[in-house]
């Protein structure tokens, strides 16, 4: 699974990175999330036959239904959310090509949770034992890193990073664990872009309130996907 | 997580728990008690945030007869299967519908099991409506052949299929396929004309029957391996509530477990909010699972039942049949039933008018033969339990189903009647041993609906002392049997054991429905003197039976004639009978005397009512209210040496306060339980017998009398075309001619109203 290229990877200071992610297919990212949704879902166990032989024919009008809403620029619940999901599961690729970090899938994920925090997206964990906490932002027409930085914030005064541990603490290195004890944390922004040059979102990026308060902590990257452009 | 009813009613972490249990359906589906609870807690304590995320909650749960929206690619995944099942079935069916369907189709034997509402009855509907030859379906009780009756009735508008509660052949020049829906002594006639029936489904409802340590869980067994013999062809299904192992059936039943399948479904449709409430009756909140929903009880701050009252929702207390009969059940709740206002409505009306035609009571508090049980449906009130005549428990089941019910006082043969959700559920009793049954009448607390929203009901408890019980109740496992009682070596008694060698041997009597030994002693010599000098004493000069108004059932001809009867029945039984269970017989020969005089239901009541209450007497001497109620032999199961002479009414009983409910539930008992279930059987087969070796047309006459209530062939054949006595009363001058090839009707059958037709509509 790829569909996606890398069109920047910039280190902008010793702690902040900003990575800018072109989908080449959306349908692939859809495609991907959508059937470890199912498989994940009680549906798998109750009726494995259908999930291994019916449902990728059926899927993929539905898939292609998704791909074209968010083409179109569609602001709905079901286009919002597909997107936001787009967003964080491309985000999450790029880091572990990218950085070699630490791979979550995300339906391991899920499986896992057992908090009922409504927290974080997704999750990694750097080559230095710091996990980092990612938010993935999908909003058509705007590039949302403020939306997505606003929210990290948020949470991190919820103190929701502290209970999403429960539900990753089997994935993640002890050390690294003990580490956000102690404060060591690091945060995704990952966000929809506009065909914004990377420079100009940049420059926007440095200057947002909420990305300066959210670099105080030990990692930050920044994700732009440029969903449009799929 | 914890404490989380606590939390819920406080109002801490609520998207903390929303997520929570989300994440659980999402990945479990809705199997688990816990979660649903939680889900009603929450509809009920923050439903601006809970219908925030009821889309979603609906979707992961499936329940697919509910319109939801697709908002998220979770949803999506629902929604996808939904389509599925939608393409594939042409019916919006919930997973677990279709999943039974493909069951029964893809398997030559399926055994599964499911919690209450879940709707396998509608699926069942359809499988039998596409069914193209017969179709058998066996449950356990009367009360669930008629249910099936009227389900399918409606259903099924093709008059070529016959619906019948026996297994006969009728109708035979319209009918192109056969739906016998049977009890397991009735489904024996099949294999009396097997080869004039192509059966291409056998339904075995409420299959845990075969786990009942009695003759009939035997007999279930028996019905089960006979069928699979003389139609190996055929598909098996057995459906079970709850149980943990359907797979005992296979096993048991050795079907080829290449062919067989079972499932054990565990996904509920509806939440259920458990309570208990204390003697100041101030209500609490208790969770299943201790460590999730918390340890203690929490107060509520409303009364459930009276909420669910003045909404014009629905009750159930589950009682003890005592309480219902002394009328502690009604004054226990007597603040609930004072909510109660009387329904001025033309069709409850209609309701009261058939019960009182029915069982000769009357709903006026002053005059003889007053029955609660009528008069307390005018407020919506039904009172059920297995002493109920099975035409005014069908009558109830009619009203309850049509919306009229506000209360219903139950005992546990409700699981057998009435398939019908309550808002409530209230628990008085706790039978620990039947802890199926108490599971299955919780199901019954939440009514499932088209609507968007979760639904939910709520199961109460009457002491906060109960709660452990009802935990241990919800989180047991049912497990059944995996060796038949046809195979174990257990005794349950003489006649149990004579029983299951008859069915192991192959030697019982489908035509009698006794065992060879019992029909060996029904044919001795000395059985055919008292037969005979039965015969002598119960008919004439002119061949017609003795009159038997009350006070000739005492005159002496009478008394020689029940002593012949015990005699007979002593050769049965082998033994001699004691004087509690003599009473008890010789109660019921009376019955059976009147009966074959044509008396009705209602008449036999009068009597025995008129009798224990001394209306004369009373009416006589206005005055004299004190006067005490006369003895009368109360219904008990017999053979039973240690019976004690005893009557229905215990000492210091007034006459006038002698219950017509009471008498009219004792007579039915009488009649269903001992004279249907026991000595018809044996003086059927006393008499034919006799009838067959002599050629004595009196024995004859009176083995059908005993049978069928009459020896008239073209009443017969009305009552095998299903018309009860009471239809045949208003039907039969409509009726040209009626034979096993159709019913032929007269022009006038027109004018007849439609309410009257009922029984014979099919046949139209």
């Amino acid at each position: 699974m790829k569909g996606y290229s890398i069109i920047d990877n910039i280190q902008l200071n010793e702690k902040v990175t900003f990575i800018r992610v072109r989908p080449t297919d959306v349908s692939i990212t859809i495609r991907h999330v959508f059937s470890t949704l199912t498989s994940i879902s009680w549906l798998n166990d109750f009726d494995l036959e259908y999930v291994k032989k019916s449902f990728k024919a059926r899927a993929e009008p539905t898939i292609q239904y998704l791909k074209e809403k968010i083409n179109q620029g569609h602001s709905d619940a079901i286009t919002t959310d597909t997107g936001e999901i787009v967003v964080s599961e491309l985000a999450r690729q790029s880091i572990i090509s990218e950085l070699s970090y630490l791979d979550i899938p995300i339906g391991e994920l899920l499986k896992q949770q057992k908090s009922g925090n409504p927290g974080f997206d997704f999750f990694t964990e750097n080559l230095s034992e710091t996990i980092l906490f990612g938010e993935a932002k999908y909003v058509n027409g705007i590039n949302a890193y403020n939306n997505s930085f606003s929210q990290i914030l948020r949470f991190i005064k919820e103190k929701r990073d502290e209970t999403d541990l429960l539900d990753i603490r089997d994935f993640c290195s002890k050390n690294a664990l003990n580490n956000v004890e102690k404060g060591g944390k690091g945060f995704v922004g990952a966000f929809s872009s506009t065909n914004i040059s990377t420079k100009k979102l940049i420059e926007n990026i440095k200057t947002n309130s909420n990305f300066i308060d959210a670099c105080s902590h030990s990692e930050i990257i920044c994700v732009a996907v440029d969903v449009w452009t799929t | 997580m914890d404490n989380i009813i606590q939390k819920i009613i406080k109002g801490d972490n609520i998207d903390e728990i929303i997520q929570y249990v989300k994440n659980r359906l999402f990945l479990n589906g809705p199997i688990s008690i816990s979660d649903l609870e939680i889900l009603s807690y929450l509809s009920l304590y923050h439903p601006e945030k809970f219908s925030f995320h009821l889309n979603s909650i609906l979707n992961y749960m499936s329940v697919f007869y509910k319109q939801t929206e697709q908002f998220s690619l979770k949803d999506l995944v629902f929604i996808e299967y939904k389509k599925h099942i939608l393409d594939k079935f042409k019916q919006t069916y919930t997973p677990v519908q279709a999943d039974i369907i493909k069951g029964i189709n893809s398997y030559k034997c399926f055994s599964f099991s499911a919690p209450t509402s879940t709707g396998k009855s509608f699926v069942f509907m359809k499988q039998i409506q596409d069914s193209v030859n017969d179709v058998v379906v066996v449950v356990p009780s009367r009360a669930l052949i008629n249910e099936y009756y009227l389900k399918l009735s409606e259903l099924i508008k093709d008059k070529t299929i016959n619906i019948l509660t026996f297994i006969d052949k009728i109708n035979t020049e319209i009918t192109s396929k056969n739906i016998f829906i049977v009890t397991p002594e009735r489904a024996r006639e099949l294999f009396k004309r097997k080869t004039e029936f192509q059966i291409d489904l056998f339904l075995f409802d409420e299959a845990q029957l075969s786990d009942e340590e009695s003759k009939r869980g035997l007999y279930f067994d028996s019905i089960v391996r006979r069928s699979q013999k003389a139609y190996p062809n055929a598909k098996y299904v057995f459906a079970h509530p709850f149980v943990k192992n359907p797979e005992s059936q296979i096993i048991k039943n050795n079907f080829n477990p290449a062919t067989s399948y079972s499932r054990q479904y565990e996904q509920k449709n509806v939440g259920q909010m458990f309570l208990c409430v204390d003697r100041d009756w101030d209500y609490y909140h208790f969770g299943i699972n201790k460590e999730l929903l918390g340890n203690r009880k929490q107060k509520m701050n409303f009364d459930p039942i009276e909420k669910s009252i003045i909404n014009n929702g629905s009750v159930l207390f589950f009682v003890t049949k005592t309480s219902i009969y002394n009328g502690n059940a009604l004054k226990k709740f007597s603040r609930y039933i004072k909510l109660c206002n009387n329904l001025e409505n033309e069709e409850v009306e209609g309701y009261i008018r058939q019960l009182t035609e029915y069982s000769g009571g009357v709903i006026d508090e002053n005059k003889n033969r007053y029955s609660i049980l009528i008069s307390l449906l005018k407020k919506g009130i039904v009172i059920h339990h297995g002493s109920l005549p099975l035409q005014i428990r069908l009558i109830l089941e009619q009203f309850t189903k049509a919306g009229y019910c506000r209360i219903c006082f139950a005992t546990s043969t409700l699981e057998q009647g009435i398939n019908m959700p309550f808002d409530v559920v209230f628990l008085d009793r706790l039978n620990k041993s039947k802890e199926l049954s108490v599971k299955n009448l919780i199901g019954r607390a939440g009514r499932s609906s088209t609507e968007y929203k979760f639904d939910f009901g709520f199961v109460v408890a009457n002491n906060p002392n109960n709660m452990s019980k009802i935990r241990e109740i919800m989180l047991s496992n049912e497990v059944m049997d995996e060796v038949s009682l046809l195979e174990q070596d257990k005794s349950l008694g003489d006649d149990y054991d004579e029983f299951r060698t008859a069915i192991l041997e192959g030697t019982y009597s489908d035509e009698f429905n006794l065992t060879e030994n019992a029909l060996t002693k029904l044919t001795k010599q000395d059985t055919n003197e008292i037969v005979l000098a039965i015969l002598d004493l119960i008919f004439d000069k002119d061949n017609r039976i003795l009159d038997s108004e009350y006070k000739q059932l005492t005159s002496n001809a009478f008394l020689k004639l029940y002593n012949k009867f015990v005699k007979l029945y002593s050769v049965y039984l082998g033994r001699n009978l004691e004087d509690g269970e003599k009473n008890v017989f010789i109660t019921a020969i009376k019955i059976i005397i009147w009966r074959i005089k044509g008396k009705t239901f209602k008449n036999i009541c009068w009597y025995r009512y008129a009798y224990a209450s001394k209306t004369r007497e009373r009416r006589q001497s206005p005055e004299s209210t004190n006067l005490p109620a006369n003895f009368i032999t109360g219904y008990e199961d017999i053979p039973n040496r240690k019976l004690p002479v005893y009557s229905l009414f215990p000492m210091g009983t007034t006459a006038r306060d002698v219950s017509y409910d009471l008498v009219m539930y004792d007579t039915y008992d009488y009649i269903d339980k001992l004279i249907g279930f026991k000595l018809s059987d044996i003086f059927y087969a006393s008499f034919y017998i006799y009838y067959q070796k002599n050629n004595d047309e009196r024995a004859l006459k009176l083995a059908l009398l005993i049978k069928y209530g009459t020896d008239d062939n073209r009443t017969i054949w009305m009552l095998r075309y299903g018309l009860s006595f009471e239809d045949i009363e208003v039907l039969d001058r409509h009726i040209e001619s009626i034979s096993e090839k159709r019913i032929v009707f007269k022009e006038s059958i027109k004018n007849v109203p439609d309410i009257l037709k009922k029984s014979i509509e099919r046949f139209l």
